[in-house]
């Protein structure tokens, strides 16, 4: 068995084909230019998408604007959060259906449906603290986000261990790798050298492979080694900082928003990948 | 008589770092660009940070550009905000640079010859353009407005010319990826704008040396 929509919620799958077959959703499937210009739409969306969720996380993880405070960047980045949401998830909904022979069976799609609801419910808990004064998260909080980490994590693992889209899971890992670069100034050249390390590998590696299973293979492995070294080099540091640092609650604010860049990294790789696969 | 830069875009297409057969013929498939375009993994992963680098490059430049018009983070100066936010959009920039190269590297004759890639090419052009203008006269005493929530309009045009340049960046850069306008499709005004003639005597004159 494989592990896609159509697997997983059968019923589900089979309404999402019979919606499918709805006359308006026939015609811009037969339509390229409409199509193309709904793919257009979920590009831009994904862009203040993109921006919203990245300056709102990295001002909570202290790389932009200290003197804003984090209400103020919630404030200001939420209209492009909200329509970043709606946007790319209304034009994603129309293009599934649209295709739905092919994203259903999809293991890309799988993975990025596992990740689009991780990288939801982690950037309300982001946003949702962020207009709090109190930094501390509540329980109900730290539940939502550890649930929504565990089907990232999920979906990351799915995505390294499947043949032809192993490769997209090594941009996940080594931008991990590049941010944490980008956030601690004195260790930047290990982490860089580490993020690097994973590209000319995993990437200049792939080009002299032969198209074939067996160079799949190799991809395959080698990013299940990479993502989950990654993995664990997190768990690592979380259960060393669990341990030591006094201002744990702020510190797993810091690693929900870090988990929400990445979730998101997650479903915009991952939905890439659904048209190579 | 053919282009020069085609003619030099078909060499690389074809014949950079390919083998040859004992008469002298091209193998095919076996440039680096055509190895680039057939290494599947490398190409889809090339092709995959390219598009997601978007989120990072454009999203980023969305909210200095926000700022600039006085849409967003109205609180803060201009200058704080650029200072914060335009280190990740160079480096998103820098990554699409890299990545958009060697994917116009795997295909160039064609790219070189697409009406739509040429557009890009333009807008990419008037962006690259805006940001000097905004550098170096839009922004000229910065220090009397740098705080302010509303910014003078020659700067607003500006930030919001960047906005709409780097939306039309995305959306032919959507388009390039079909193969409507391409030099195999194009006829009139479109195909004399692509120089398909060219297109067509360079690629001619490269297939002719293939060993087929």
């Amino acid at each position: 068995m494989s592990a896609s929509i159509k697997d997983w919620l059968p019923s589900l799958a089979q309404a999402v084909e019979t919606l499918a077959q709805h006359p308006a959703i026939v015609s811009l499937n037969q339509s390229l230019w409409l199509f193309s210009f709904i793919e257009t739409l979920h590009l831009l969306s994904m862009a203040a998408l993109g921006g919203a969720v990245l300056v709102l996380n990295l001002r909570l993880l202290g790389a932009v604007l200290p003197a804003s405070s984090p209400q103020q960047v919630e404030r200001a980045t939420r209209p492009f959060l909200i329509g970043g949401i709606v946007g790319t998830v209304a034009t994603g909904l129309i293009m599934t259906l649209a295709t739905t022979v092919s994203s259903l069976p999809s293991t890309a799609f799988a993975v990025k449906m596992l990740a689009l609801l991780s990288a939801i419910v982690l950037s309300l808990v982001v946003s949702g603290q962020s207009r709090r004064q109190d930094q501390r998260l509540a329980v109900t909080a730290r539940l939502a986000a550890l649930v929504a980490a565990a089907f990232w994590l999920a979906g990351l693992f799915l995505f390294a261990t499947t043949r032809n889209l192993g490769a997209g899971s090594l941009l996940v890992a080594s931008t991990g790798f590049l941010l944490v670069g980008a956030l601690l100034p004195h260790r930047q050249r290990l982490y860089l050298a580490i993020a690097g390390a994973i590209l000319l590998i995993g990437l200049g590696g792939s080009f002299f492979l032969p198209a074939t299973a067996e160079g799949d293979a190799l991809v395959v492995r080698f990013s299940l080694v990479t993502v989950t070294a990654a993995a664990a080099w997190a768990l690592f540091n979380v259960w060393r900082q669990a341990k030591t640092a006094a201002t744990w609650p702020v510190s797993l604010l810091q690693l929900v928003a870090f988990a929400s860049i990445l979730s998101w990294l997650t479903v915009a790789a991952a939905g890439r990948w659904i048209g190579f696969s | 008589m053919t282009s020069p830069i085609s003619d030099f875009l078909a060499y690389v297409q074809y014949r950079l770092g390919a083998e040859f057969d004992p008469s002298g013929l091209v193998v095919p498939d076996t440039s680096w660009s055509a190895r680039l375009q057939g290494s599947e993994t490398l190409w889809m992963v090339l092709e995959g940070t390219h598009v997601v680098t978007i989120m990072l490059f454009a999203g980023t430049i969305l909210f200095v550009d926000l700022r600039v018009l006085g849409l967003a983070l109205r609180d803060t100066p201009v200058s704080r905000v650029s200072q914060a936010v335009l280190p990740y959009t160079v480096a998103g920039f820098a990554l699409m640079a890299v990545t958009g190269a060697a994917l116009f590297f795997a295909n160039p004759l064609e790219y070189f010859h697409s009406f739509v890639f040429r557009l890009k090419a333009v807008f990419l052009l008037l962006a690259a353009l805006n940001i000097f203008y905004f550098h170096w006269r839009a922004s000229a005493r910065q220090h009397d407005w740098d705080a302010a929530a509303r910014t003078p309009l020659r700067v607003r045009a500006s930030a919001g010319a960047s906005l709409a340049l780097w939306l039309l960046v995305i959306a032919t850069g959507r388009y390039a990826a079909y193969d409507w306008f391409s030099c195999d499709q194009a006829t009139g005004f479109i195909a004399q704008v692509s120089q398909c003639d060219d297109y067509t005597r360079s690629l001619t004159r490269a297939e002719a040396e293939l060993a087929l």
